[in-house]
């Protein structure tokens, strides 16, 4: 018997070594080093064959890597029930709750969200912590090497060094651990087997930490822990009945606090107007879309239009080229071969995207030039 | 002595560690942790390895396993799980005698390993470094710069870490088998919970009831495993012979192909990749009429995919086009076309005929055992042989989406305004 056997013995029965637990956890997120580490691994062989290049375009297109610090209380009581609080600047709603096959979640920005109207609906609650509470799946992902012992949260430890194996690629648990890491750190319970200490290394420094601060087992939780109650001066919709309304083009020309465009496409074009009258909470704009499509579903084209002075939260994270046609400014955004290009343009203080895929770049620009404006009748 | 390792906790007793930290020490943990720490290390604990493997598997109770182990996936995740499906062309589902295959393997790691495959399927692989060669009499010989494999493409019992998270260990028993000393344990899946953990038992046999494993108690790689259902083994994986730590020759780690075949590299051999292309360009390329599905609703898409012919197995022109539903994503189904063969097989006795407006159609709807297989409707239409394939619709509607097929254009409609 070996300390790394039993290390290993604990990492593997940890999901069978408690009833409920109760722990607050901190986490911490650099970016600097985070985007070496993601840099340095989309050169290699596993990130090219998981498209890591691409997976980093995306994040510099939707504002890039931004350092973060969040703390999270945490409930789990087995086998399915579980509540979650974040603070600080965490990805995830302020309360999310499970229970069973239902699940609340909340957020000061989207409101009350669940799935009572359908359990068959899942959601992403607990996921963020299951790889602490059952850190099993890390034995087939990574080689271990024993560093000694520590105390995390007043409770003993032991300290576990680990490093990818060279077929762990798919490995999910790894992902949650953080897949561009070059080597971790993990503090095992040497009671419970849980992790009460995470950490991804890149160039020997540490650069996202999962540790808890505090931890309790086996307690009775009231049986409210795992209901939703709202925080204080919270709604639980911002607005109950805000979803787009499906209109004749008329209507939408009446309703819009905007001059509506249209792109009058021949037959065997359809067409399909839809209005929403905006939800500054989520700062969602009025919208009129026209969506006009085809009967064996080959093509779509689609305008999205809103005043021109307020913005369209998609767009915030968008690259767009401004370009000039027949005397006419418009923005592009150009995606690769056969994934939607949008083109955007102002027309008498509206804003229109035209978006479409499959078809030349030089059509969708021609189309949006043409759009003409529907006069209310 | 414990009989199972969970059993053992009622036994458990405390003493301090070298590392001044209160571990577990019962038997059974004990027992656990030797199992662990050489399975762990397994895939570590040689320099070389040369090994015969033996496996064999009965198909139906495969299926069967595989079946269950999918419904319970798609009863966690709520979402449609993979499906294996032995549909063969003439339409029957296939219930095949006992498959055997003899596995060669030279290993060194990290980067060259050498794989001789007999049985259903004859193949030969060899990576050595970036490059790695691939032969199978159908496809011929294909060499590639992959970056390096090695290790990788091991079989599963040379490196047996992967499972460990899946399953639930009994007390191991001394044994012996091809020679050497080795710990018998049966084991059992993992439980999965809505929270804590579903276990990808990749490489056993899925949705099996229990494994029966060897573990070589030296150097920790399985020296066989089985896969058990009602008691009974329906798969297993045998060391029939194995060295480890010999000089393997140079020449084990290059590649000569067979008399008259010559190396290609994949984009002449696969020159009939699929490509994502537009319906219209599908339609201009493929020697046949290419049709699609019509009077379907705004919230439909389609993606189309064109795969050339192929020499190397032979395969013709084929179109593949795929339906689904932006708003929820649920309904779904599929045409793969292409054109028909001179004297096509008709499909067999689990297909039903239903004539419809003067045209022939053959329905395939899977039975209640396997109602996770797709419905299928094949059929000619002006010299194109079409699979119509869903999930998601019951017959009528399928019926009514087969009645509903159109030349596909060959340019796409105008955007121009009226």
């Amino acid at each position: 018997m070996s300390e790394l056997g039993e290390a290993l013995a604990l990492i593997h029965r940890a999901r069978g070594r408690f009833e409920t637990l109760r722990a607050t956890v901190r986490e911490w997120y650099e970016a600097e080093y985070a985007r070496r580490a993601g840099e340095r691994y989309a050169a290699t062989r596993d990130g090219q064959d998981e498209g890591w290049a691409d997976l980093l375009e995306e994040r510099e297109a939707h504002g890039g890597w931004q350092s973060r610090e969040s703390v999270l209380r945490l409930w789990v009581e087995k086998p399915d029930r579980i509540r979650e609080e974040r603070e600080g600047e965490a990805h995830g709603p302020e309360i999310g709750i499970r229970d069973g096959e239902l699940w609340w979640m909340y957020d000061a920005e989207w409101g009350v969200e669940s799935n009572e109207d359908d359990p068959s609906v899942g959601s992403g609650v607990g996921q963020g912590v299951e790889h602490l509470l059952d850190p099993a799946p890390l034995l087939g992902a990574l080689r271990f090497e024993l560093l000694g012992r520590s105390t995390v949260a007043g409770r003993d430890a032991i300290r576990l060094r680990a490093r990818p194996r060279a077929n762990a690629g798919h490995s999910f648990a790894l992902f949650q651990l953080g897949r561009e890491a070059e080597e971790y750190e993990l503090s095992i319970d040497a009671e419970r087997g849980v992790i009460l200490r995470e950490a991804a290394l890149s160039e020997g420094r540490e650069y996202r930490v999962t540790e808890i601060l505090e931890v309790a087992f086996d307690e009775r939780f009231p049986p409210e822990t795992f209901a939703l109650t709202l925080p204080s001066g919270a709604s639980p919709r911002p607005n109950e009945d805000v979803q787009p309304q499906q209109v004749a083009l008329s209507e939408a020309v009446r309703l819009a606090s905007f001059p509506v465009f249209t792109a009058r496409l021949p037959s065997p074009w359809l067409e399909r107007v839809s209005y929403f009258r905006g939800d500054p909470r989520r700062r969602h704009p009025e919208t009129v879309a026209i969506h006009y499509w085809l009967e064996d579903a080959s093509h779509q084209v689609s305008l999205l239009e809103h005043a021109a002075d307020e913005l369209y939260p998609l767009d915030e994270h968008s690259r767009w080229e401004q370009i000039e046609r027949d005397g006419q400014q418009l923005e592009v955004s150009r995606q690769k071969p056969r994934a939607e290009t949008r083109v955007r343009l102002t027309r008498e203080g509206t804003s229109i995207t035209a978006s479409a895929a499959a078809y030349h770049f030089d059509d969708l620009v021609d189309l949006a030039i043409a759009l003409e404006r529907v006069r209310p009748t | 002595m414990c009989d199972r390792l969970e059993n053992c906790e009622r036994s458990e007793q405390q003493t301090t560690g070298s590392l001044g930290i209160r571990l577990w020490h019962a038997k059974g943990v004990t027992e656990l942790s030797d199992l662990l720490e050489l399975l762990v290390g397994a895939d570590d604990s040689f320099r070389t390895v040369k090994a015969t493997i033996r496996s064999w598997r009965d198909d139906v109770k495969y299926g069967e396993a595989f079946e269950r182990h999918a419904e319970e996936q798609e009863r966690r995740s709520g979402a449609s799980g993979a499906v294996l499906v032995l549909v063969g062309d003439d339409g029957a589902e296939e219930e095949s005698e006992p498959a055997e295959e003899v596995v060669r393997i030279w290993l060194e790691p990290p980067d060259r390993v050498r794989v001789e495959l007999e049985g259903r399927w004859t193949q030969t692989m060899v990576s050595n470094g970036p490059t790695t060669w691939s032969y199978t009499p159908e496809m011929g010989a294909v060499r590639e710069e992959r970056g390096a494999r090695g290790q990788a493409e091991a079989p599963l019992l040379l490196q047996p870490a992967v499972l460990i998270a899946g399953l639930d260990f009994d007390s191991p028993e001394k044994t012996e088998l091809v020679g050497r000393e080795a710990l018998h344990v049966r084991a059992r899946p993992r439980p999965a919970g809505p929270m804590l953990g579903w276990h990808d038992l990749h490489g056993l046999a899925q949705g099996a009831d229990e494994y029966d494993l060897v573990v070589d108690a030296e150097r920790g790689i399985l020296l066989r495993a089985a896969a058990l259902m009602d008691g009974e083994e329906f798969a297993t994986s045998e060391v029939t012979e194995i060295a480890f730590d010999e000089q393997l020759e140079p020449e084990r780690f290059t590649f000569t192909p067979p008399p008259g075949e010559t190396v290609r590299t994949p984009e002449e051999a696969f020159g009939g990749e699929i490509e994502d292309v537009s319906i219209e360009e599908a339609a201009r390329r493929a020697p046949f009429t290419v049709f699609v599905a019509t009077k379907l609703g705004p919230h439909w898409t389609m993606d189309v995919h064109f795969h050339g012919k192929r020499e190397r197995p032979p395969m013709p022109v084929t179109v593949f086009v795929h339906y689904s539903r932006t708003d929820d994503g649920l309904e779904q189904f599929g045409l793969s076309e292409r054109a028909r063969r001179e004297n096509e097989a008709e499909p067999g006795s689990d297909w039903e005929r239903v004539d419809r407006a003067g045209q022939a159609l053959y329905v395939y709807m899977p039975s209640e055992q396997k109602r996770r297989w797709p419905s299928l409707i094949r059929f000619e239409r002006d010299g194109t042989w079409i699979e119509l394939s869903s999930q998601s619709f019951e017959r009528e509607r399928l019926l009514e989406i087969a009645a509903s097929l159109a030349p596909a254009p060959t340019e796409p409609p105008l955007l121009r305004s009226r």
